[in-house]
C-alpha cells in the first residue's frame, strides 16, 4: 500500500500554522503592559511567530521531498499497523468521559462498559481475551471505585 | 555529610524503605514491558501521591525512575524491543547475544553495568549537588533566564531527529503553558473566551496526555505487532567478580560520561547511552564485534543510561532545571507537593533533597537485587497482553486528571494532548522538548520579567553580565553548529566532486 510518508508532517505543520495564527489573532485582545516592560502579549506572539516559521519550513521540506513509500508498517515490525483500532479506541475514550460528564452513568458503570468494549476492540474478538477483559472490567469498575475513594481518597465522577 | 547520613538512616526505617522498594520494583516491571515507560508510570502515580507525605512521594518516584531505566534492559535483550527508549543501544548487542544462547549472561552483564553506572552517578550527585546549589543561589534573574533558555535550546538540539523539530516542539510546549491568568499583571490571555482556560492547562493533564495517552494510542494502532522473543534457559545471571575485570575501564568511563551528559539540562538517557556506546566502540580493540553480541556494547549502554539518571538529578535538585523529560515530571511532583524547585530547595528543604539523593543510591542497590533474583519472573510478566493494559491505563489517566479539581476539562485535556502527542510523534517531532518547554516557560517568563524590571526594560544585561553572556553564547553556538557543519559538509562534497 502506498501513501504519503510525509502526510503527517504536512498536516501537523498546517495545523500548527492555523493554531498559531489563531493565537496571534487572540493575542491582539491582550491589553498593553501594565506594571512591567514585557506585558502579557509579547511572549505568546513571539512563540507563535517562531512556530509558524518552523512549521512552514517543515511543510515546505516535506512537500519538496514529494511522494515516498510508506508501506503502513512501523519500523522494526513485520505487522501492518491498524489506524482504525487507534481511532476506535480514542472514540471509546471520549465516549467514556462523555457518559460521566453528562451524568448518564457514574464511574463504576462507565468503567465496566469502557474496559469491556475497548478490550473487545483491541482483542479482535478472541473469545479467551474477551472473557479476561470482561473480568478485568468488573474488577476495575467495582474494585477501582473502592480503591480510589477509600484508599487514595480521590474524587470520582 | 550530616544531612546525607541522617537521610540515609531515615530511609532504612520500614516505611520509607518500603516506598523505595515499591517504587523500584514497579519501575523495573514497567520498564521491562515494551510500550510502557518510566515517564508513563511516574505520571500515572503522581495523582496517587497527592495525599502522601512529600518525602515518601519523592523517594518512591525516584525509585520508579531508577527501576524503569534499568528494567528496559530485559525486553531489549529478550525481545529486541527496548522497554524504555534509553535501552535502544542495548538491543544491538543484548538480543544477538541472547539469540546465540547466552541470554542470562547478556542480562547479567547489563544488570551489573546498570548498578555500577547508577552508584557512580549517585556518588557524583551527592558530592556535586551541595556546592552547585550554593553557586546557583548567586544567580540573578538574567542568569536564570539565560540558563533556562540554554536548557530549552540544548534539549532541542540534542533530541533525535532535526534540531528545527526539537525547537518547534520546545516552543510549542512553551506556548501551551501560556493561556490563562498571567500572575504578573493579572491579565487573562489566550483563553478564546472559554472560562475553563482561565487557570490554563494544568501540568498533570499535559504530562498524562503527552507521556501516557499518546503512547496508549500508538500501542492501540500497533496492537497486532508481536515481537520475536528469546526464552531464558537455566544458566545463572550472576557473574563472578573476576569476569568484570576486563570491563572495568569501560564501566567507569561509561558511568562518568553518562553522569556528565545527564548533568547537561534537558539531555535524556537515550543520548547518554548512544554516546557511551559510540565511545566504547571507538576505543575498543574489537569494534567489529559491536552490534553482533558484544559484551562491551551492553556494558557501555547500560552503565551510561543508568548513570544519566543520577546526573540528570543534579540540575533538578540544585537549580530546578529538569535534566530529562522524566525529570520534568519530578519537577512537577515537587510543585504539586508545594515545594519550590530551584537553588533554594537545598536550603529550605534539605531533608527532601537528601532523601531524593539517598533514595537514588538505595534504589540502585534494590534494583540490583530485584533484577538478579526476579529476572525470570519479570521476563514472563513482560509478555502481558496490551489488550488488558491499555484500557486500564486510560482509566488511571482519567481518574488522575479528574481528581485534580473534579473537572472533566482536565480529563478531556489528557485525550487532547494525547492526540497532539501522537500526531507530533508521527510527524517525527520529539516530545521531550515539548514537556521541558511547558515546565520551563513560566520560569523563563518570570525571570525575564524580573530582569527587565531591574534593568528598566533594557536587554543589555544579557551581554554585560558574564554568566548570562556565557549561557547565551552556548545557546547561539548550539543553534548555529548544525547550520555551519552542514555548510562545511556541502563545501567539502563540492570540492571533492570538482
Amino acid at each position: 500500500m502506498e501513501q504519503r510518508k510525509n502526510a503527517f508532517e504536512i498536516s501537523v505543520g498546517i495545523g500548527l500554522i492555523v493554531l498559531c495564527a489563531a493565537v496571534l489573532f487572540e493575542s491582539t485582545n491582550i491589553g498593553p503592559p501594565l506594571y512591567d516592560p514585557l506585558g502579557s502579549a509579547a511572549l505568546p506572539q513571539m512563540a507563535s511567530v517562531i512556530i509558524i516559521a518552523f512549521s512552514a519550513t517543515m511543510v515546505f521540506r516535506a512537500l519538496r521531498r514529494g511522494r515516498t513509500l510508506d508501506g503502513m508498517v512501523e519500523p522494526g515490525s513485520s505487522v501492518p499497523s491498524k489506524p482504525w483500532i487507534g481511532l476506535g479506541f480514542v472514540a471509546l475514550c471520549i465516549s467514556y468521559l462523555g457518559l460521566m460528564a453528562t451524568e448518564i452513568t457514574g464511574f463504576r458503570t462507565a468503567t465496566i462498559l469502557f474496559v469491556a468494549t475497548s478490550g473487545i476492540l483491541l482483542a479482535g474478538f478472541r473469545p479467551k481475551a474477551i472473557a479476561i477483559v470482561t473480568l478485568l472490567a468488573l474488577i476495575l469498575g467495582i474494585g477501582g471505585r473502592y480503591l480510589f475513594t477509600q484508599v487514595f481518597y480521590l474524587d470520582l465522577p | 555529610m550530616e544531612h546525607f547520613l541522617a537521610a540515609f538512616a531515615n530511609l532504612l526505617t520500614p516505611v520509607p524503605f518500603l516506598h523505595v522498594l515499591m517504587g523500584t520494583a514497579a519501575g523495573v516491571f514497567v520498564g521491562a514491558v515494551p510500550g510502557l515507560t518510566g515517564g508513563m508510570l511516574i505520571a500515572l502515580t503522581l495523582p496517587l501521591t497527592f495525599y502522601m507525605d512529600s518525602t515518601l512521594a519523592m523517594i518512591m518516584l525516584v525509585g520508579m525512575y531508577v527501576g524503569s531505566v534499568a528494567g528496559g534492559l530485559i525486553s531489549a535483550t529478550l525481545l529486541r524491543m527496548p522497554g524504555t527508549p534509553s535501552s535502544i543501544m542495548t538491543t544491538f548487542d543484548g538480543y544477538p547475544m541472547a539469540r546465540d544462547g547466552r541470554p542470562e549472561r547478556a542480562l547479567g552483564i547489563g544488570i551489573g553495568a546498570s548498578f555500577v553506572g547508577g552508584i557512580t552517578a549517585g556518588v557524583i550527585l551527592a558530592l556535586l549537588s551541595p556546592p552547585l546549589s550554593r553557586w546557583a543561589t548567586t544567580f540573578g534573574p538574567w542568569e536564570y533566564f539565560t540558563m533556562t533558555l540554554m536548557a530549552v535550546v540544548l534539549i532541542a538540539s540534542l533530541s533525535q531527529g532535526s534540531m528545527m523539530k526539537g525547537l518547534l516542539s520546545g516552543v510549542l510546549g512553551m506556548l501551551v503553558a501560556m493561556p490563562g491568568l498571567n500572575p504578573a499583571d493579572g491579565q487573562l490571555r489566550l483563553t478564546f473566551g472559554f472560562h475553563t482556560l482561565d487557570a490554563g492547562f494544568k501540568l498533570l493533564p499535559v504530562l498524562l496526555g503527552v507521556f501516557v495517552m499518546s503512547q496508549v494510542i500508538k500501542e492501540a494502532v500497533n496492537i497486532l505487532n508481536r515481537p520475536e522473543r528469546v526464552t531464558m534457559g537455566q544458566a545463572s545471571v550472576f557473574l563472578r567478580l573476576s569476569e568484570w575485570r576486563r570491563h572495568w575501564v569501560n564501566l567507569l568511563r561509561s558511568s562518568v560520561i553518562g553522569t556528565f551528559i545527564g548533568i547537561l539540562p534537558g539531555v535524556g538517557s537515550s543520548i547518554s547511552s548512544m554516546v557511551c556506546y559510540a565511545t566504547a566502540k571507538g576505543t575498543s580493540k574489537n569494534p567489529e564485534v559491536f552490534g553482533t553480541g558484544s559484551e562491551e556494547g551492553i556494558v557501555a549502554s547500560e552503565a551510561g543510561n543508568n548513570a544519566n539518571v543520577g546526573g540528570a538529578l543534579v540540575p533538578l535538585v540544585t537549580m530546578g532545571i529538569p535534566g530529562s523529560p522524566i525529570d520534568a515530571i519530578l519537577l512537577g511532583a515537587l510543585i504539586l507537593h508545594n515545594l519550590q524547585p530551584g537553588p533554594l530547595l537545598f536550603i529550605n528543604n534539605p531533608d527532601i533533597v537528601w532523601a531524593m539523593i539517598d533514595s537514588y543510591l538505595l534504589a540502585n542497590v534494590l534494583m540490583l537485587i530485584i533484577m538478579l533474583f526476579a529476572v525470570r519472573i519479570i521476563a514472563k510478566v513482560m509478555y502481558i497482553d496490551r489488550v488488558f493494559l491499555l484500557p486500564t491505563i486510560f482509566v488511571f489517566c482519567m481518574v488522575g486528571s479528574y481528581s485534580l479539581g473534579s473537572s472533566f476539562f482536565d480529563a478531556a485535556a489528557v485525550i487532547g494532548f494525547g492526540i497532539l502527542g501522537y500526531c507530533l510523534e508521527r510527524a517525527k517531532i520529539p516530545l521531550g522538548p515539548f514537556v521541558i518547554g511547558f515546565v520551563l516557560a513560566p520560569i523563563l517568563e518570570r525571570e525575564l520579567r524580573s530582569g527587565l524590571m531591574l534593568s528598566d526594560g533594557s536587554y543589555l544585561p544579557i551581554v554585560t553580565r558574564p554568566l548570562a553572556l556565557i549561557f547565551v553564547s552556548v545557546s547561539v553556538a548550539l543553534l548555529l553548529y548544525p547550520v555551519i557543519t552542514e555548510k562545511w559538509r556541502k563545501r567539502r562534497n563540492a570540492a571533492k566532486q570538482a
